[in-house]
């Protein structure tokens, strides 16, 4: 089941996330709510949501949210808007957002599973076609901020 | 509950092993370990790469479930039943880790060769000859091998070519440790480790850990026991009953009693002159040599401590044999020869990922990879210089200016200026230094142009 969830404004990447962690836990998601609370539009507002921890994560160290992953868990990770979409244009090149195209600023995207090659990702921006996305290990480093928020069920 | 607890209390249960044993060789404090399975704690990633290595596995086997079935595992495991070969009591805290490292590596060769559409041949299956008169039983084997493989009665010019042959990998190893002389496995590819003394390079050793190994791959190991060690050191259990045919294996298979005798000929066999004639012929150490003397010919106990002390006070030097064929790799070690290569063709072939390579060759994502040969794009840093301070000055912005973001990064000073951006201007910028760490702080909360 695809827990992906299209964001309704274009700054809504927060709150997009938190209803896929709720859509995930198999609850009704409330983008609006979140939205309008989250004024500040901060990333760790996400952890207003329950059993969900933020955590740095150290350059080279990224293959610790794999753990996480195969606990059954879910990992919301912010990226570098430009270098995300840097590599979306060329991994994903038919992807159209009804918000037309991020240049800056950062993004969070939502990562499900992850092998030692590959993770798969879900991106509130796009619409669901061709989601979730595969991202190297390599390309992941490329955008990876290093915050990220695991979600427990 | 942490999942993966479950997972590291399985492996350690398949392989019998109690949880002061499994902490011991996996470097864990007790109390850490049995905090982490019984949930009390979570694993990191380092805890278990550590248990995954006493099981001769990588941490992505661990999780999906290998364990149970890991060479290692099963060669613990046998340590339980009747045919016990005592194994625990050989491993050092090193040792296994060594051992854990070389099956670890033996399963990243068959992953790329997997990967390179690359196969080996199977190990030939030779049978035991049948008792024959006073032969020892290394002796017998030795003849069987030599016979199978057509090898005649002639001296063995390289081990490792012959082995490369019959499809093992060899890989080598530079260590202080000295509990391991050598180890074998047949899963998930033959291999035979060599463990050269980091203090006392002995060039003839090599060919006899070779041969050693050799026989532990031809006939000691199996389904139930797929991998096994050689210890420096005997210690009076069963596994030194397989050690003593495998040494004697090895001098006969490298030193055929034969042609050995051709060589002597007519020759005093207790003198320099034969020793350094038979030494050379077969490419061994000048103590095989005349232990083999003495056991073809015959001579006494206190004749061969003589030739042995002749040539530790006068004749130091004079022993020439040429062991070039059969010396390590320029470049050793297990992350060298032949996985350097392996990865190198996978990677040029597009057949892995650079991250892949990286973890396989051990190296960080900060680092090139070391194939100047390759395209600029394959070995350039997964995380280059620009993004490294985009990601530091982030995650300081995240923390101290909220809503403030990165934009651009241009180097200076050694270091990074990095410019900083709200929703509509630019907001100053910060400057990361060489280390990666923020030295300056030069945002301001209205831009320039409002002011």
């Amino acid at each position: 089941m695809s827990i992906h969830h299209l964001q309704t404004w274009p700054d809504s990447c927060v709150a997009a996330a938190m209803c896929m962690i709720q859509r995930w836990r198999g609850e009704d998601p409330t983008e609006a709510r979140f939205y309008e609370q989250n004024t500040g539009r901060l990333p760790a507002y996400i952890t207003t949501l329950p059993r969900v921890e933020a955590r740095f994560v150290e350059p080279g160290m990224e293959h610790e949210l794999r753990l996480s992953l195969r606990r059954d868990q879910v990992v919301v990770v912010m990226v570098l808007a430009r270098n995300y979409e840097s590599w979306r244009s060329t991994a994903y090149p038919n992807l159209r957002s009804p918000h037309g195209t991020m240049t800056s600023g950062y993004h969070m995207v939502v990562l499900i599973s992850g092998t030692r090659d590959v993770y798969r990702v879900f991106d509130s921006f796009y619409p669901a076609t061709e989601q979730p996305l595969k991202v190297s290990n390599d390309d992941f480093v490329s955008w990876f901020v290093g915050h990220a928020f695991i979600a427990s069920r | 509950m942490d999942p993966l607890a479950n997972t590291v209390r399985h492996a350690r249960e398949a392989a019998a092993l109690s949880t002061e044993q499994l902490a011991e060789w996996a470097r864990l404090p007790l109390r850490r370990l049995n905090d982490l399975e019984e949930g009390r704690a979570e694993f990191t990633w380092r805890e278990l790469d550590s248990c995954a290595r006493v099981f001769g596995l990588r941490v992505d086997d661990l999780l999906d479930g290998d364990a149970g079935r890991a060479p290692m595992t099963l060669l613990l495991r046998s340590d339980q039943s009747e045919a016990s070969l005592g194994v625990q009591e050989y491993l050092t805290v090193d040792s296994c880790e060594l051992l854990g490292e070389f099956q670890r590596a033996l399963r990243d060769i068959a992953d790329l060769e997997q990967e390179l559409g690359r196969s080996r041949p199977a190990l030939p299956v030779i049978p035991k000859e049948a008792r024959k008169g006073e032969l020892h039983p290394g002796e017998r084997l030795a003849r069987a091998v030599r016979k199978e493989l057509g090898l005649g009665d002639d001296a063995i010019p390289s081990m490792v070519d012959l082995l490369h042959r019959l499809g093992v990998c060899v890989l080598w190893v530079s260590t202080t440790e000295r509990s391991l002389d050598g180890a074998c496995a047949r899963l998930p590819i033959p291999g035979v480790l060599v463990v050269l003394d980091e203090d006392f390079p002995s060039p003839w050793r090599t060919r006899v850990t070779l041969a050693h190994e050799l026989c532990h791959l031809l006939f000691d190991l199996g389904a139930d026991r797929p991998v096994l060690l050689s210890p420096s050191q005997a210690r009076g259990r069963h596994l030194d009953d397989l050690e003593r045919t495998a040494k004697a294996f090895a001098a006969h298979l490298l030193v055929p009693t034969s042609s050995l005798k051709l060589v002597v000929a007519s020759k005093d066999p207790t003198s320099e002159d034969a020793i350094g004639a038979v030494g050379a012929r077969f490419g061994v150490g000048r103590k095989l040599v005349i232990n083999r003397l003495q056991q073809v010919f015959g001579f006494s106990e206190q004749q061969r401590l003589t030739m042995e002390y002749r040539y530790e006070s006068n004749t130091a030097g004079s022993y020439r044999a040429d062991f070039t064929r059969d010396k390590p790799p320029e470049r050793s070690g297990l992350r060298g020869e032949p996985i350097f290569d392996l990865v190198h063709s996978a990677l040029e072939l597009g057949r892995i990922p650079p991250s892949r390579a990286r973890r396989i060759l051990g190296v960080s994502i900060t680092e090139p990879l070391p194939f100047d040969d390759l395209a600029p794009e394959l070995r350039a840093p997964t995380l280059t210089p620009e993004t490294r301070a985009l990601r530091a000055a982030s995650t300081y912005l995240i923390e101290n200016h909220p809503g403030l973001f990165v934009r651009d990064a241009e180097p200076l000073d050694g270091g990074w200026r990095v410019a900083v951006y709200d929703d509509q201007d630019a907001r100053g910028s910060v400057w990361i230094g060489p280390r990666y760490t923020v030295e300056n702080d030069d945002t301001h909360e209205s831009s320039g142009r409002e002011e």
